[in-house]
């Protein structure tokens, strides 16, 4: 389990209230309290290729402007050769 | 009672709550409060990966790297990273680890004592040192880069020495050093929140410095406006962001930013007033062999002959050169023209990697000087490294063939006395002559002794040559035809280089040894060890101590200075000696905080002074020069060379570039006209082949694609060609196809409408995959100053991987 604190600059014009009600929605993602133009979303992936996933995900949510990650937690991620 | 779940994500919300509201407040982020407990322990380093420099929070628990945090108090990335950033941890933990010396008998890696291991590297130099070579990196910590400087340069009178910097910034130090007669950047990040204008020039900053690009797009979101300007040859994400995306022909950048400058003299741009006070024009020698330093200082010209050496650049002609429409070159020079404009120019490996990467440097600056857009914050031209010590290490530390310690040359007697000094070495023992640089290195290193090849020992730290290289096939291919050649590669997992190793030494990494990196913006970075190597792993700068004393044990004069005492001579605090050189023993003392101390003593003479090592450690890095002052206290310098913050500028002066090659206080405008490529596309081979990075991989991929997260996001290369091109060509797109040049082809599938969009004509294969080695395919013909070769240019072909096996 991968545990990540992200940052969501928003638009100017973001849908906020939808967008947080479709990352409330969602099992993976649990939204902050926005401050300002920056909304906080803690994101779980099971797996490598769902951390990924979810990230272009919320990247193309409309209001969405950048995604940077702040904070990750990997203690139970597996660990990989190539 | 709290489940590890919950404490996973309160943590993570905590840490993105934290950097949300300083970025709400427009103040710098406090450092969270992240819920401590868990057994997780904190401590700060830089992101091992790229030049950006972020700052982390290394979480380590049961001697393991368990999380990773942005850092909030680091002025650089203020809490932020990237995708890479944030799996760096991983990086540590792949399966495939390297863990005990190896050397090759009969074909095969054996595995054998770390004992055996030195006294075959000490016995190889004993029994020709002038043949002995090392081969270093912009990724070797400060202390790692100097002590193998000194050991090769003052201990062996041996100036074969040479950082992978060589392959990605020599451009950008040869246009600093002819420009301003110093290296690195006036400027600084701060630059980036203070700019009107950005200009990327072949720069995808947002794949390739993506902290630093986010720090743009958090002002758009803040509602300041600032303007994004793409100049390149293949749309990119960042191109997606901006709001110009300039497309030029290969190698055409000369003739545009010439354009710019003949539109800024004809059309009343210039600021006159600043050129007058600051700048001096220079052009090309006419005998460029006439003395060592002549191609840096060039030829004075006058305004008069600089303006009609420009009068061809006409806005019509350069559009003809460079595909770049006449309103739009002149729309950038009517950007540069507006004074009350602040105009930020960042570069990578677009102007770096090119043939000719100095000229381009020395352009961009030119500009920026003709215009008056320096000297400001906001108003810069700022390159930007790859690499996390490509400046600190590479450039500053001085591991290039030519340099010594501090911006010290090895042509230059005084400058050899003076290091020889410091160094404690007896008169002449630092050689006269200049070393080998990279290319002429693995050159003479493949190529048998009869034929001229001198190098026969070649030691390979902390990089991968054997897949950065340009033109593999004839630069380290053949070394494995070569018996009598040996080897040796420091590494922390198996490469394309280790394959051709005589004998691997497993390395520790990162947070596992104590480190100080310098990245691009002056500022230099400094962690503890957190964590131990895994099995016999040991660190780059023990080996290089270990071999010295072994050399020393066996009598070579050198490793002793003039007093008779070894170099590497370490006292603790009572001061006893240590002998650091075995391993048990070699983090009794800060090694690193000793070799540092040392350093330190180099870095005054061209103004590029560093604080005491334990400043760095209270620090997020500090950005030289570091001036103390009259409290005690250490002041660091973001804006070189402008009176307002730089203390060495002479007050009243305003602007003083004191290091002027002029030695007149004045910066150089060169004019370079634009040229041809070495190799262009022809009937048999139509297309343009570029080679770069992507965002999840980092340089050739030996850590990031260990890590699962960034291997499942971009599992292996491909080629990205233009749908018509490909569709033209009857390529499905994910079909393997074949891509063909004058020095080899290479498999792989092609891509298009995918993540980047070359033009028509134009294809682009990213060289982080070594199961693909885009650079068997790559020219690397080299700069004839900075001796940094072309990644980006060169004529290829591409076909059907059915209709040519
Ligand atoms: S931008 Fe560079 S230094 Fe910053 S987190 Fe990403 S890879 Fe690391």
């Amino acid at each position: 389990m991968l545990t990540a604190g992200l940052l969501l600059s928003l638009n100017q014009n973001a849908p906020i209230a939808e967008l947080t009600f479709r990352l409330a929605e969602h099992p993976a993602f649990s939204p902050g309290s926005k401050q300002g133009m920056w909304l906080p979303v803690v994101m779980e992936a099971s797996d490598d290729a769902e951390s990924r996933e979810l990230h272009d995900w919320i990247a193309a949510q409309p209001g969405v402007a950048f995604v940077d990650v702040v904070h990750v937690n990997f203690d139970e991620t597996p660990t990989a050769s190539t | 009672m709290i489940t590890r779940r919950e404490f996973n994500r309160l943590a993570a919300l905590t840490a993105a709550t934290a950097v949300a509201n300083a970025r709400a407040q427009q103040a710098p982020a406090p450092a969270a409060n992240v819920p401590v407990g868990d057994g997780i322990t904190w401590d700060k380093a830089p992101c091992r990966f790229c030049g950006t420099g972020c700052h982390v929070r290394v979480g380590v628990k049961n001697g393991r790297v368990v999380a990773i945090e942005g850092d909030q108090l680091a002025d650089v990335n203020k809490g932020l990273l990237c995708v890479k950033g944030y799996h760096v941890g991983l990086a540590l933990y792949g399966k495939d680890r390297l863990t005990q010396p190896l050397l090759r008998r009969n074909g095969v890696l054996e595995p054998i004592s770390w004992e055996e291991a030195i006294e075959t590297i000490a016995q190889r130099i004993m029994a020709a040192p002038e043949k002995f070579a090392i081969y270093g990196s912009g990724q070797w910590t400060i202390p790692e880069g100097y002590a193998a400087n000194k050991f090769i340069k003052g201990g062996l009178s041996n100036n074969h020495i040479d950082p992978n910097a060589r392959l990605c910034m020599a451009s950008a130090v040869t246009g600093y050093l002819s420009v301003f007669g110093v290296d690195e950047p006036a400027g600084c990040y701060d630059d980036l929140d203070k700019c009107d204008v950005l200009i990327m020039w072949g720069n995808n900053m947002a794949e390739m410095h993506p902290v630093l690009f986010s720090r743009v797009i958090d002002r758009r979101t803040k509602g300041e406006k600032v303007t994004l300007i793409d100049v390149g040859t293949r749309r990119t994400r960042t191109s997606e962001f901006c709001d110009h995306y300039i497309e030029f022909k290969p190698h055409s950048d000369l003739a545009i930013m010439n354009g710019i400058a003949h539109l800024l003299i004809e059309k009343g741009g210039m600021n006159a007033e600043f050129v007058a006070r600051f700048c001096n024009f220079r052009k090309a020698p006419k005998d460029p062999a006439a003395t060592p330093t002549a191609p840096l200082m060039g030829d004075a010209m006058t305004f008069d002959e600089y303006r009609a050496a420009l009068s061809p650049y006409t806005p019509e002609q350069v559009e003809k050169l460079s595909g770049v429409p006449a309103s739009t070159i002149k729309m950038l020079a009517d950007l540069f023209a507006n004074k009350d404009l602040r105009i930020t120019s960042t570069w990578c490996m677009g102007f770096n990697q090119h043939s000719r990467g100095t000229n381009a440097n020395r352009l961009c600056h030119g500009i920026h000087l003709l215009s008056g857009h320096f000297g400001r914050p906001g108003d810069a031209p700022t390159s930007l490294t790859g690499q996390p010590s490509a400046s600190g290490t590479a450039r500053e530390v001085g591991t290039l063939c030519h340099f010594l310690p501090g911006g010290r040359m090895i042509l230059n007697a005084e400058h050899r006395k003076e290091s020889e000094r410091l160094w404690n070495l007896p008169e002449g023992r630092i050689h006269p002559k200049i070393g080998h640089h990279t290319m002429l290195m693995w050159e003479k290193f493949c190529t048998s002794a009869d034929k001229g090849g001198d190098i026969q020992t070649l030691w390979v730290q902390v990089t991968n040559p054997g897949q950065s290289l340009p033109n593999l096939n004839k630069v380290f291919k053949p070394k494995a035809a070569l018996p009598d050649k040996f080897l040796i590669v420091s590494e922390v997992y198996r490469t394309a280089t280790t394959e051709l190793a005589d004998l691997v030494l497993p390395s520790s990494m990162w947070v596992e040894k104590n480190g100080m990196y310098g990245n691009s913006e002056r500022r230099t970075q400094q962690w503890f060890r957190m964590v131990k190597p895994p099995g016999e792993a040991r660190d780059d700068c023990w080996q290089m101590l270990a071999v010295a004393r072994r050399l020393h044990d066996l009598g070579h004069l050198g490793m002793k200075d003039k007093d008779g005492k070894f170099l590497f001579t370490f006292k603790n605090d009572k001061g006893e000696e240590v002998p650091v050189w075995e391993w048990p023993r070699y983090y009794e003392i800060n090694v690193d905080k000793s070799l540092f101390e040392e350093y330190r003593a180099f870095t005054r003479y061209k103004h590029k002074d560093l604080a005491p090592y334990n400043e760095y450690v209270k620090a997020r890095g500090l950005r030289w020069p570091v001036v103390q002052q009259s409290d005690g206290t250490w002041r660091e310098t973001k804006f070189r060379f402008s009176e307002f913050d730089d203390p060495y500028v002479k007050k009243g002066a305003k602007i003083q570039f004191y290091h002027s090659t002029t030695k007149d206080d004045k910066a150089q405008i060169w004019f370079a006209p634009a040229e041809k490529a070495a190799e262009e596309p022809d009937v048999e081979f139509p297309f343009w082949l570029c080679t770069g990075r992507v965002l999840e991989h980092w340089h050739t991929g030996t850590m990031t694609r260990r890590i699962p997260q960034l291997h499942a996001a971009m599992p292996h290369a491909y080629v990205e060609m233009h749908p018509e091109d490909a569709r033209g060509k009857g390529f499905a797109n994910g079909e393997t196809i074949v891509v063909k040049t004058r020095r080899g082809d290479l498999k792989l599938p092609v891509w298009y409408d995918g993540r980047g969009h070359p033009p028509r004509g134009t294809i682009f294969i990213p060289f982080f995959d070594e199961r693909m080695l885009c650079n068997e395919l790559t020219l690397g013909d080299i700069d004839p100053i900075s001796k940094e070769p072309d990644y980006k240019k060169c004529a290829a072909t591409v076909m059907r991987a059915a209709v040519n096996p």
